[in-house]
């Protein structure tokens, strides 16, 4: 048998809708027995659903769609050859062209997703500019030889948007974006709303404020300014609260703290005895930290603005209570072929159905 | 409260109008009578008419597209299936048939609708969206023609299975031959893979500008994919050695598997498509 015979057979094997068959029984019949085994492992976080993957990882699954791509590429790549030399122009049968390269882009870019999508997050405290290298959230690899390639990022404003209730109803962050300190663009945008720049897919995914601490020592010298981001919970849409449980502040590590964050404290009662327990609005306005210190003799205050807690060798004095905005950053360079893809494929279809073929003429494409 | 009263009101008589159909289906095929079949296909008239103005309440009392919840999930859709159907059967009356299969699972899918509760609930900023819209409208149509194409091939086999006996009854006689009924299931099969392709893409879309990924291996989205290769497995075969009654019963087992992977699968998995069918999940 010659080497044309050899590359013959496979070329007719691999354009084959026979191998095309047996590679989408295999693919799915993986994916059903994985879809069996999925409600074992599977467990979504709330807002952000995990994704699992154990035989979508594996080297022959990824083989398998490797080679469907092969065969759909081969098979129309032949079809397409054998009927511009025949001239057959059946339009219908194009339709069934154009169907199968969009599947051919979808599946290289499902390919390139599962090697090199990268999801991180920045979180982004009002005011405090944050440098960032590009590789550093587009690839996996933690030292960068482009150090000088970075992306800065700047929370400029946070609002909050707030209904007759008082719950808030949206929250809109001005983040501005550039490089090396330079601001290139400014983008408004509400909790998930997303933007692009520089090739990354970006979108708020949270939202809250934090608080701004100084520490003295007991000579009076400033020691530390540490800003602790306080984690926001929702009980209920739009009705949240805003702590941090069990913290130990840089140069005071003999306590813990655990923080609540007031935006705008009220007070309850007479003026006479001040209770100052109402959290009035969202928005931030007269900021109040409750401060609960864990430590040998443990105690809990209310601190305003420049109000400290006196812990003896240390003083810690909240100066300030700051918003934050925590941006979901994705790198996915697969996205643009699936979705490109996928407008290709639903195109080629619609033309297939639309101009009837007969499966006689199936048969023989 | 009045509102969602009016609506399961409508949605009763919805129901009523598709039990009367599909009994007049079914004293077709035991009397061998067509105008049976005239009827059946007027009842279902009838029962588009209420089921459409109480999706409509529905949809102006959430201010988004009936999709949340048992109710609005499988009343939505039933009211597009059963619109479906009698757009298929005014474009081709002779595929009215079909109605015996879809009219009984429009009034099955209605009941349980009907039963769950109608409370309304707060939804994520991730839901109002148009592409949830756009999602639901190709999984309606989807299932619209998975159920029409079940009724063609179920019926395919009735009348197959007469012919090879060499008695055709009277109803089954006036129908399409065996060729044009092949023809036609195959035509729906490949409008329900398209349907069930944009269903995907659609969603692929919204979860990347919700989530910030195209796929997430969701249960549901993992079964959606399932019976769409299952449908590309069919076509496949159709097309190069499986034909006749072979591919009927191949045609049916992938409607089983889809129909699963639209009503079984939400109920097996924590998921977060858990939404369609229970409210109160969180994710």
């Amino acid at each position: 048998m010659g080497v044309y015979s050899i590359v013959n057979h496979i070329w007719r094997f691999a354009k084959s809708k026979s191998f095309a068959v047996v590679l989408i029984f295999g693919i799915t019949a993986a994916i059903i027995v994985d879809a069996f085994l999925l409600a074992r492992r599977w467990a979504p976080v709330q807002g952000i659903p995990a994704q699992t993957g154990t035989v979508y990882d594996l080297w022959w699954f990824q083989a398998l769609v490797f080679l469907l791509l092969i065969n759909s590429a081969v098979c129309i790549s032949d079809s397409t050859f054998r009927r511009i030399k025949n001239r057959q122009n059946h339009v219908g049968l194009w339709g069934s062209t154009i169907f199968h390269l969009g599947l051919i882009l979808i599946m290289i870019g499902t390919l390139l997703t599962g090697h090199f999508r990268i999801m991180s997050t920045v979180m982004l405290i009002h005011g405090e500019g944050k440098e960032i290298p590009y590789d550093a959230v587009t690839s996996d690899n933690e030292v960068t030889d482009r150090e000088d390639d970075t992306i800065f990022f700047l929370l400029q404003e946070q609002k909050y948007e707030l209904d007759d209730s008082g719950k808030v109803k949206d929250v809109q962050s001005q983040i501005a974006l550039g490089q090396k300190g330079s601001i290139e663009a400014t983008y408004n945008i509400n909790e998930r709303e997303q933007f692009s720049y520089r090739g990354l897919y970006m979108f708020p995914n949270a939202f809250g404020y934090a608080v701004a601490l100084e520490v003295e020592n007991s000579r009076g010298d400033k020691v530390a300014y540490v800003v602790i981001p306080m984690e926001t919970k929702e009980y209920a849409e739009g009705v949240k609260s805003f702590s941090k449980r069990s913290v130990r502040v840089e140069k005071a590590p003999s306590y813990k703290f655990s923080f609540n964050l007031y935006p705008d404290i009220g007070i309850t009662g007479n003026q006479t005895s001040i209770q100052p327990t109402i959290n009035r609005s969202y928005i931030l306005n007269n900021p109040g930290l409750f401060v609960v210190v864990e430590g040998i003799n443990s105690f809990s205050k209310l601190l305003r603005i420049n109000e400290s807690v006196d812990l003896g060798e240390y003083r810690i004095t909240f100066t300030e209570a700051k918003s934050w905005t925590e941006l979901t950053v994705g790198y996915d360079p697969g996205a643009n072929w699936v979705f490109g893809g996928i407008v290709i494929a639903i195109v080629g279809f619609s033309i297939f159905i639309l101009i009837n073929v007969q499966q006689k003429e199936l048969r023989e494409y | 409260m009045v509102e969602a009263k009016v609506q399961v009101l409508l949605f009763w008589i919805a129901v009523g109008f598709c039990f009367i159909g599909t009994l007049f289906f079914l004293c077709g095929f035991i009397f061998k009578k067509n105008s049976f079949i005239k009827y059946g296909t007027l009842s279902s008239y009838f029962a588009a008419l209420p089921m459409l103005v109480a999706l409509i309440l529905r949809w102006v009392e959430t201010g988004h597209i009936p999709s949340i919840g048992a109710y609005e999930v499988f009343t939505i859709y039933a009211g597009g299936v059963l619109i479906f159907y009698l757009g298929v059967q005014v474009w081709k009356p002779n595929l009215r048939i079909t109605g015996s299969i879809v009219l009984p699972i429009v009034m099955l899918l209605t009941g349980i609708g009907i039963m769950s509760s109608t409370e309304l609930t707060e939804l994520p900023k991730s839901y109002f969206t148009y592409w949830l819209g756009i999602h639901m409208l190709f999984a309606t149509l989807s299932l619209g023609g998975i159920l029409v194409a079940a009724g063609l091939s179920i019926t395919y086999l009735l009348k197959k299975r007469q012919e090879e006996k060499g008695k055709v009854n009277s109803l089954l006689v006036r129908l399409p031959s065996l060729a044009d009924m092949d023809f036609w299931g195959y035509r729906f099969s490949l409008f329900s893979f398209l349907m069930i392709g944009i269903m995907i893409g659609s969603g692929a879309i919204w979860g990347y500008k919700s989530w910030g990924r195209y796929w997430g291996w969701d249960p549901i989205e993992t079964w959606s994919l399932i019976s769409w290769l299952t449908y590309g497995l069919y076509l496949h075969l159709r097309i190069t050695w499986v034909k006749g009654k072979l591919a009927a019963w191949l045609h049916i087992v992938v409607i089983a598997l889809t129909v699963f992977s639209f009503f079984g699968a939400p109920y097996l998995y924590p998921t977060i498509h858990d939404r369609f069918v229970n409210t109160t999940n969180p994710y």
